[in-house]
Parts: C-alpha cells; structure tokens; sequence
C-alpha cells in the first residue's frame, strides 16, 4: 500500500535544513497573531480545561467511541471502522464504487494525508480534487502540505503565480485576489460534479453523534453540502465527551491555528437529512500504539492548531517536507515514529532542541519535550537511530570515562594536539561546521590538576 | 472488514488496560467567562466585532426597515436575485423585498441555487464577542445557502444577541442536536477568507465575498 511518509526526506531534509525564506516570515506572523488572539481570553484557564477534557476523553475512549457510533447511527449516518490505513482507504473505494463516483471533492484533512488518499482514488481512477486552497495549491504542485494548518507557507506568491501558470495554463500572476478567484471559479465547478464530498473532523462529540469542522474558506461547508455523499474521515482521538465541551475548543483552536477569536465557519453536522447519504470511517492506524504507551498517550490529545510547529526553531530553519509525512514539527516528530515505525522514522524525535517552547504554545498543554525525550529512549532501544557521527563520538568518550587512566591519556593526547598557535580555526571533517565561522581558544598547555599540583 | 470494529475497539481496550479502575472524573463543564466583552452594549460589540471580519452588522426597528435596509445594501453590491432559509423570520423579511427576484430555497436543487446571488438567512444566535451568527439548516437546499452565493445576508432579533459563547447562547445547536435534528448547525462570523498565500487576507474565498447582519428590535 502507498504510504504517506518519506523516511528518505527525513535524511535529506535535516542534514541539509533547506526551509523557504517565505517560510520563516510567515511563522513568525502566525505567533504573534496567536499571541495577540490569547490576550483577550482567559487562556490558562481554558487550556488547562481542554486538557482535562481530552484526558477524559482519551481514558475513556473505547466507551465514548461507541456512544458516538450509536447517536451518529441513530441520526442516520453510517459508522465504518478502519483498524489499518489500508481499511480506511478500502472503505473509501467501496463508497466511491456503491455511490458511481468518478470526482470526489475534499476539504482539509490530514488523516487523508496519512493515509495517501489521493493517490489511492487516482489509482482507483477516481479524480480527487483538494479545495483548501493552500492544499489545492500543493496538489497542483504535486507536493505534499508543509503544514498542519497552511500547507503551501513554504511556498511565496511568485511560486503560486508560477504553478498556476504552469499547471492551470493562467497567465502568470502574484496577486493573491487573483489566484484565489482562478481557484474559485474551478472549484466551483468541481463542487457542483463531484458526487462525493470528504472532509475531516475537528471534533466528534460521543453525547449526540454530533460532529464539528472548522475552517475559514467554505470549501467544508461546500463538499459537505453540494454532494448527495459526504465521507468524514478521522481518528479515533477525535471524540469529546459533550456537546457542552466544545466551547472551550472553539476558544482555543482558532486562536492557536490562525490566531483569530473564531474561524469564519464552524460547522455542526447534526446527522444526514433527507436526500443525503453520510459516512464517518473511524481510523485507528496505530493510533492505539500511542494510546497503549501511557508515555506518549498525551501526544493523542493534540487538535492539530500547528502551534507547536509555528514557535518551532527546528521546523523553522528545516521546513515541513523533512519530517517526511503528514504530521511536521514537535508533534510529528513524536507521533509519525508511532504510526509509521520506529525502523521508518525513529530518526525525528532527534529533530529537536527540546527548547519547551512548543509545550508552552500548545493549547492543550501536551508535554511534548518530554514525548520527544521518551521516544527517543524508544528508538535507541530498537535500533532506530542512525549510528551517526555524535552516536559514536559518545560511544568513544563513554568508553574513556569509564577508566581513569584512559580519560588522563586521551586528555595529554588531546591537549597536544591542539597545542600549536593561540586559536584553533579549522576542525576536520564535519566538525568543520563548528570553526566555519568561529574560532575556538587553545586548551592550556596543563590541566588543573597538574597546576593545582605544582601550586602545592 | 465484519470484524474491523471489534478489533478498533479490542486494540482501544486493551490500549487503557493500565487505566481500568481507576476513574477519572469528568470534568465540569467550563463556563466561558465574559472577559472579551468591552463595549458599552452587546450591540456595540456585535457590530465592532463583525466590522472588523469584514461584514456590516445593522440594525432596524422592525421587519419592513429590515427590508428596506437589506434592499439597498442588496442593490449596493448590484444583487438581483435572492434565494431565502426555510425559517419565518427571513421568509417574512424577503417576503416584503421588492425589485428582486426572491426564491424560497427549498423546492430547489440545491446545485441550481449557484445561479443566485445573494442568501438570506436567519439566525436562531448572535455572539457579540466574536461577531458571529449562529444558523440552524435542516434540508439540502438550506444547507448550501451559506456558501453558494456571493452575498450573504442575515437576519435575526435583538433578543438572540448573547455576550459570549454561553450554554443560552449555543442552546439552539444543542436544542437541535439533542432532538435528533438532521442537517447542520452553523456559527458564521463574517464572509469566508483564505489566507493561504504568504498569510495574505483574501476575502471570498470558496463562500461569500460580503456579508451583513441585520438586527432586528421589535421582529
């Protein structure tokens, strides 16, 4: 089955950071925004709510799936679940074939991203389009979303000026009013043929089947309603106990993504009415892996805001597409190793400086330098690391710490070495990096012990 | 795939092993409290706060003002015909427009409603902290109204306007869930927006390009 993750990009994408330009502008922007939107709001309070909230939820999940699939059956829905990726997306075929559709519509999901969805209904020869215009941009580019919330930040205006010409056969423009209107005015059209529409879930409420999406450009609201058929596609981490729970979210989450009070449309799907076929596909895809480890089962509280990749120094300077998959930044780098492998990915809980800043953004107080910590302990144990150059340099100095006289040999040796000059300005190898642009004092001619010795 | 259920929720179960029988209370629910309210009135804010989404928030003495308002805001943004909710209020409101085309929506295909221009709504809820509406749509039909056409305009009482996010405030959604309604219910606050390219604010994204509220004190 296609995947959704690049272990390869990984690699390539940290071991040669190449983040847009554009990239590091817009993050910053997207904080401060996220910043000035909180100060409004009693936000401690709130995310402290939210966080208890889904702990409820996520130790209660097995019962509260359940109440979900009855009040969603009971409004006239159809629950189907999906224990692998390749169930989700059988499911999804299976809909597109029951229902004759050759053009499906789709709002934001990233569950979709996981899976590959795109690429599975092509190869099913069904045509896909994305409606977010961030991800209709991507697809066009055929690229993957950089980002949870804006998945073509990486890209400047020019470069959607250029991939619409290219791929669309527009004359080439940069102003962004014109190319949401090129989009539009396609769109609209697909809208209208599409005979299924999917989207993804923010929010499922298990109280009454209730399912809320949020978004701000109306391509939700557009694939939910114009089809006869909608598919929502989501993970099992989704639920919340209570209509009544939902507020404190819709708070939170647009302040967190877009840094506004609340996103133009957030929508309540209530149960299919008449003339209206709905389905909700519940994916595990080892979601219950992070679910079964108490460590990382916190990283299952997440709302998918990207907060934590916006304050982010290491997907700033990095870019979403190194963390090959869906999920880029502190989240991603805790959670892909789960849902993927650690043998694919066990390399991203590295990708990070565990600078805490992403805990602090984070809306629902996931304590992810922690997580990062701990898969990290995960991936040494199961061999997922690279055996790279720091790995074997500890291994070196682990071994000389261990006996004294070693350590004092190594140090005299070390010590002569570098004694020639005032300065040291070059290192081999890739420790070149360090002295490219500064230069390090030379260690004293003796040790402290040896100067204490003779001061006696 | 008979058994993927059984094993999705077999796999969750045996996940929360670590946690059976120990019972975490469910939280209380938060009341969100009315610090984001700062203007004099709730109409005040309602009105800031819309305007500052882009949107235009009125407000008129009653049902024919509401129409002679919304006629010419309609014919402001060169609109000729109207496609109107199944709900009393924005059918009595249009009910009085002239010089237009006005259609109930329901009784249409929903996909021949792209050919209106503007939809009239009612709604059941207004949030003067976030300038949104809160829009209940039961049918097919109704439920495209909010994104077909370019203009968006919506009607509702001064009695709905709430200061904040409330349990009152969202009773029409829980109301509607609770009693098993179909459809969808709808907060919308302003006209739809992208910002997708270098963060740059578009508006008329997939839905509206304009939007307006019109409060109405004595429906």
């Amino acid at each position: 089955m296609r995947s959704g993750f690049d272990s390869g990009s990984v690699s390539r994408g940290f071991r040669k950071p190449a983040a847009a330009p554009v990239l590091t502008t817009t993050l910053q922007r997207s904080v401060e925004s996220a910043h000035a939107a909180r100060e409004q709001i009693e936000w401690e309070m709130l995310r402290s709510a939210a966080h208890d909230i889904k702990a409820y939820a996520i130790e209660n999940l097995d019962r509260l799936l359940v109440e979900f699939e009855t009040q969603f059956t009971a409004r006239g829905g159809t629950v189907l679940w999906a224990p692998t990726a390749s169930d989700g997306i059988a499911h999804l075929l299976d809909i597109c074939r029951r229902h004759g559709a050759t053009a499906v519509v789709k709002g934001k999901s990233m569950v979709s991203e996981e899976l590959a969805v795109n690429e599975h209904l092509a190869a099913a020869g069904i045509d896909a389009v994305e409606t977010d215009l961030g991800e209709y941009i991507v697809q066009l580019a055929g690229q993957r979303p950089s980002h949870i919330v804006g998945p073509a930040l990486h890209l400047s205006r020019q470069d959607v000026g250029r991939i619409f010409a290219e791929k669309l056969g527009t004359a080439y423009t940069e102003d962004p009013e014109a190319l949401m209107s090129e989009a539009r005015t396609r769109l609209r059209t697909r809208y209208l043929q599409a005979q299924v529409g999917m989207t993804g879930v923010n929010f499922a409420v298990a109280e009454t089947g209730t399912i809320a999406v949020i978004e701000n450009e109306g391509n939700g609201g557009l694939s939910s309603s114009v089809p006869p058929v909608h598919v929502f596609l989501m993970g099992i981490e989704k639920i919340i106990p209570r209509l009544a729970d939902l507020p404190v979210f819709l708070q939170i989450l647009a302040r967190s993504a877009t840094g506004q009070k609340i996103e133009v449309y957030t929508h309540h799907f209530l149960g299919a009415e008449a003339g209206k076929t709905v389905y909700c596909i519940i994916v595990d895809a080892n979601r219950t892996k992070l679910l079964a480890d108490p460590k990382t089962r916190q990283s299952l509280y997440c709302i998918r805001c990207g907060a934590c990749l916006n304050i982010c120094p290491v997907y700033r300077r990095a870019g979403g597409f190194a963390y090959g998959g869906a999920y880029a930044g502190p989240i991603g780098a805790v959670i892909t190793p789960r849902l993927v492998g650690l043998e694919q990915a066990g390399e991203l809980p590295f990708v990070s400086t565990l600078c805490g800043a992403c805990q602090d953004e984070c809306p629902v107080k996931i304590d992810l330098p922690h997580q990062l910590v701990y898969m990290r302990h995960k991936s040494v144990e199961q061999g997922g690391t690279s055996g790279g150059i720091a790995d074997r340099g500890i291994g070196i100095w682990a071994r000389g710490m261990r006996d004294l006289a070693s350590y004092r040999r190594a140090v005299v040796w070390l010590r002569r070495a570098a004694a020639v000059g005032r300065r040291i300005g070059w290192y081999p190898g890739v420790l070149g990096a360090w002295t490219k642009s500064r230069t390090l004092p030379r260690p004293p001619s003796e040790s402290f012990k040896e100067w204490w010795e003779r001061r006696r | 795939m008979s058994d993927a259920r059984a094993r999705v929720l077999s796999s969750v179960s045996q996940a929360l092993a670590d946690v059976r029988g120990r019972t975490r209370e469910l939280p209380p629910v938060t009341v969100i409290p009315a610090s984001a309210v700062h203007a004099p009135d709730l109409v005040s804010q309602f009105s800031a706060e819309l305007k500052a989404l882009s949107g235009d928030a009125l407000v008129v003495r009653d049902r024919a003002e509401c129409a002679e308002a919304l006629a010419s805001y309609l014919r402001g943004r060169g609109v000729r015909s109207v496609a109107v909710q199944s709900r009393p209020l924005a059918q009595g409101v249009a009910a009085l427009l002239e010089g237009f085309e006005v259609a109930s929506a329901v009784g249409h295909d929903p996909k021949e409603l792209e050919r209106f221009d503007c939809a009239v709504l009612e709604a059941q809820s207004l949030l003067a902290d976030t300038g949104s509406a809160i829009v209940v749509l039961d049918n097919t039909a109704d439920r495209v109204l909010p994104y077909l056409p370019r203009t968006c305009a919506i009607v509702a009482t001064s009695a709905s306007l709430h200061a904040v996010m409330s349990a009152q405030a969202l009773a029409c959604i829980w109301d509607a869930a609770n009693a098993g309604a179909r459809g969808e219910a709808l907060i919308v606050a302003g006209p739809s927006r992208s910002a997708d390219i270098e963060k740059t604010l578009v508006l008329g994204a997939h839905g509206p390009q304009a939007l307006a509220v019109f409060i109405i004190e004595n429906a």
